[in-house]
């Protein structure tokens, strides 16, 4: 996939997530013990063969900047190509929106110019996957689609709510999309769009400048949808696992339901390595009165407690006689004697003193903001 | 002249042959320890932690997998354009080549190296130890005594003291007498094999050292006796802290098991003072429920339904149901099936323990020869091997 780019949006989503994206965007948010949420995509990318990556930031990059860094740890700190970030379109700013929106684009037009890819695969940054994107780009590039969208198959019985501002496609027997539509309650298709798309550089490039002259605007979605009957696009089915986390609830969802063996080994191996930024903390320590079921717990961790169905990130302790269950706890918490945690997201740096209990419920989790000491 | 005050030397050319078969294939600086790490993370962690960024690795026998381990000293932020990490292997010069025949010779023959950075001191450390240490308190040392070489030395029990080197000093610390693994010791100082020298002072020695055809250009044995001899400034440094040589199956397999102390000697969590390594590119450990873990060490990539007591847990390794793992050490990427039980063991990298097989459990039937590398129990697996279901390996064997 040496022709293709990635453009990854790190879209600074400001409603749904509380105060985990209040100083960080979505795409920083720590995910799965040891991740951050936008290691799985850049990960794809690279794992596909892209040497090439832009990310484009909203609001809130600082985190993220940090995290991602030179792009060494993803094998992108390259003279040629390599990482770029792309800081967000200043007028676009005070608008505020997560959808990818032609207007955001136009910080990357440059960077869209310069680079010799003939093709951009794009994304935003809140899903959950392994993907590799050599097949649907090889169906692209035979295909002479000028726009490629994956899409999954929605099960027929699946859940409902989420759908809101989801499009989905209607395609034909070659695959060719011939309706892009947002959900209604009258839906027909099955067809959801994973708003990943492949897509021709310089169709792109057209449709940035085209919309920054005449003032057209919209999402992606919208864009193609406008232009689906008269242009070539196709259609890609993605089978693999793919969570998609558009709030705190389908975050804490993507975290347990990583607990599932089947999930784990084909999330973190199958095609390719998840790679994030390294810590350098010494293994983890289990002590003498340590009980541990069904958890993942990352590297520098202290655990001489209970711990159930939770989600540990690195350095955290849990001191002897403290109870953690289906909880997700960031990076560097500490949990005190005799307390106790049921449903709870702790973010980082969080110490829970002793004796304290804080309960919450599966649909309304508690949430503990970096930093506080309760 | 751009410069750098001080650069180190790891001399990491050691054989290790009383390692067994975790040296067949590995230099014993690459041999794993701790879960994460491998020995030559402790030097060079050192080196980084105390300023010192510009480290000759000097490599002899199996280099391959120490080479790509070290790589372009990335993990240990070693990966400069003025200094960084340079592994520095014997190579054939216009007239001849020859190994590195002794400690100070594999230093005499990378002079050109040292000259690079044209430094005013030089560090020479071994490869084969487990400490942590700041180099640069040592360094200053040096400086305030003017002296023409420091060694650094630590305290060891009377009875090992004639397998090091043994000095006495005066009351400035400065030394008066200096023996090489002396049958009858005259004091318990041990040199640990970390020496800090003038570079110009150095130079000189090495090269009359090498000129010398009944030396056996070792740093021990000959520069060090012949500099005393010559009236040099030569000081002794007091280190004090945990330093453990992990030479034998023996040591290794008590330095893993002293990180589980509940005060261990070697804090691994110091977050003043980390141990860097290469990063394995796993996911975080888990453990299932029905899984019971008590005073061990898990890293990424592991996943545990057996039980685990006493015992490091390196990345990638799989621990099956109703496996009881006692007192033992697994390499990287060891498998272990359902209904095993393992004691006292060192599972070498991928090697598959199958279903129900014992290891370390019963002692040896009358007529079979316990390893010469193993002792007090220990069982030693080598790296790629697949113990077939149902075995049972008695207590001081070695597998290769």
């Amino acid at each position: 996939m040496k022709d293709a780019l990635g453009i990854i949006f790190a879209e600074g989503t400001d409603t749904g997530f509380g105060s985990l994206t209040s100083k960080r965007s979505l795409a920083a948010v720590p995910i799965a013990s040891r991740y951050r949420i936008i290691d799985f995509i850049l990960s794809s990318m690279v794992n596909s063969g892209i040497t090439n990556v832009g990310i484009i930031t909203q609001r809130n990059y600082k985190s993220l900047m940090d995290h991602v860094g030179t792009g060494k740890e993803w094998d992108l700190n390259r003279k040629i190509g390599g990482l770029l970030l792309i800081p967000p379109t200043p007028s676009r700013d005070i608008i505020g929106s997560d959808k990818v929106d032609l207007l955001d684009l136009a910080g990357a037009l440059g960077f869209l110019e310069r680079s010799p890819q003939k093709y951009v695969v794009l994304s935003k940054s809140h899903l959950i996957c392994n993907l590799n994107f050599t097949d649907a780009f090889e169906k692209h590039v035979n295909s002479n689609a000028i726009v490629t969208i994956l899409y999954q198959e929605l099960e027929p019985e699946g859940e409902i709510s989420g759908l809101k501002n989801r499009y989905f496609l209607t395609t034909d027997e070659n695959d060719k999309i011939t309706q892009i539509k947002a959900y209604t309650s009258t839906n027909e298709s099955n067809k959801i769009s994973l708003d990943i798309y492949i897509i021709n550089k310089d169709f792109l490039i057209y449709l940035i400048r085209d919309g920054l002259a005449s003032g057209e605007r919209g999402s992606l979605s919208e864009v193609f949808a406008r232009r689906v009957e008269h242009m070539k696009m196709i259609g890609y089915v993605a089978r693999d696992f793919v969570a998609r986390i558009d709030s705190i609830k389908t975050f804490y969802q993507a975290n347990m339901v990583i607990l599932q063996k089947e999930i784990r080994e084909k999330l973190f191996f199958e095609p390719g390595r998840i790679y994030t930024k390294v810590k350098d903390e010494a293994p983890s320590k289990y002590m003498k009165s340590a009980v541990v079921k069904n958890s993942l717990i990352a590297d520098g961790c202290v655990i001489d407690g209970y711990v159930e169905n939770s989600i540990i990130f690195r350095g955290v302790k849990v001191v002897k006689g403290a109870r953690v269950t289906n909880s997700i706890i960031m990076q560097g918490s500490e949990i005190q004697e005799n307390a106790t945690l049921e449903h709870v997201i702790l973010d980082k740096e969080v110490i829970i003193r002793q004796d304290i209990r804080l309960t919450g419920q599966k649909s309304y989790l508690v949430l503990i903001d970096k930093g506080a000491i309760v | 002249m751009r410069k750098k005050e001080c650069i180190a030397l790891i001399l990491a050319g050691g054989q290790g042959s009383r390692l067994g078969v975790l040296t067949k294939k590995v230099a014993k600086p690459a041999v794993n320890f701790g879960g994460k790490y491998r020995i030559i993370d402790f030097p060079l962690s050192n080196c980084t932690n105390s300023n010192i960024d510009t480290v000759g690795v000097l490599t002899q026998y199996q280099p391959l997998e120490l080479n790509s381990y070290i790589g372009s000293g990335q993990p240990w932020d070693l990966d400069r354009s003025f200094g960084g990490v340079y592994l520095l292997p014997p190579y054939m010069k216009a007239e001849a080549g020859t190994w590195y025949k002794g400690t100070a010779n594999a230093i005499y023959q990378n002079m050109n190296f040292i000259q690079m950075f044209n430094p005013d001191y030089v560090l020479i450390l071994s490869g084969d130890h487990i400490y942590k240490m700041n180099y640069a308190k040592m360094v200053d040392f040096h400086i305030e005594n003017n002296a023409d070489a420091t060694i650094s030395c630590i305290k060891v029990p009377w009875d090992q003291a004639s397998r090091f080197g043994i000095m006495k000093t005066d009351k400035t610390l400065r030394i008066t007498e200096f023996f090489e693994k002396p049958k009858n010791p005259v004091s318990n100082m041990a040199s640990m094999g970390v020496y800090v020298f003038k570079w110009e002072v150095l130079k000189e020695y090495l090269i009359k050292d090498e000129e010398d055809p009944r030396s056996s250009n070792d740093f021990g044995k000959n520069v060090i006796p012949t500099m005393l001899h010559d009236g040099k400034r030569m000081f002794a440094y007091n280190f004090k802290g945990y330093w453990k040589d992990v030479g034998t199956v023996y040591s290794l397999w008590e330095a893993n098991m002293e990180l589980l102390h509940k005060k261990p000697g070697m804090n691994l969590f110091d977050r003043s003072w980390r141990i860097y390594s290469k990063n394995a590119i796993q996911p975080p450990h888990y453990t299932a429920d029905g899984a019971v873990i008590k005073d061990s060490m898990i890293t990424e990539g592991s996943v545990i339904y057996g039980k685990v007591k006493n015992s490091v847990i390196s990345s990638g390794v799989k621990i099956g149901k109703n496996t009881v793992i006692e007192d033992s050490v697994l390499f990287p990427s060891v498998v272990v099936e359902d209904n095993c039980v393992i004691k006292k063991a060192i599972i070498g990298e991928r090697s598959v323990v199958r279903q129900n097989s014992r290891i370390g459990v019963e002692d040896m039937i009358e007529g079979q020869i316990p390893s010469k590398m193993c002792s007090d129990g220990i069982v030693l697996i080598g790296s790629d091997i697949v113990v077939k279901s149902g075995s049972d390996i008695a207590k001081n064997v070695m597998v290769e």
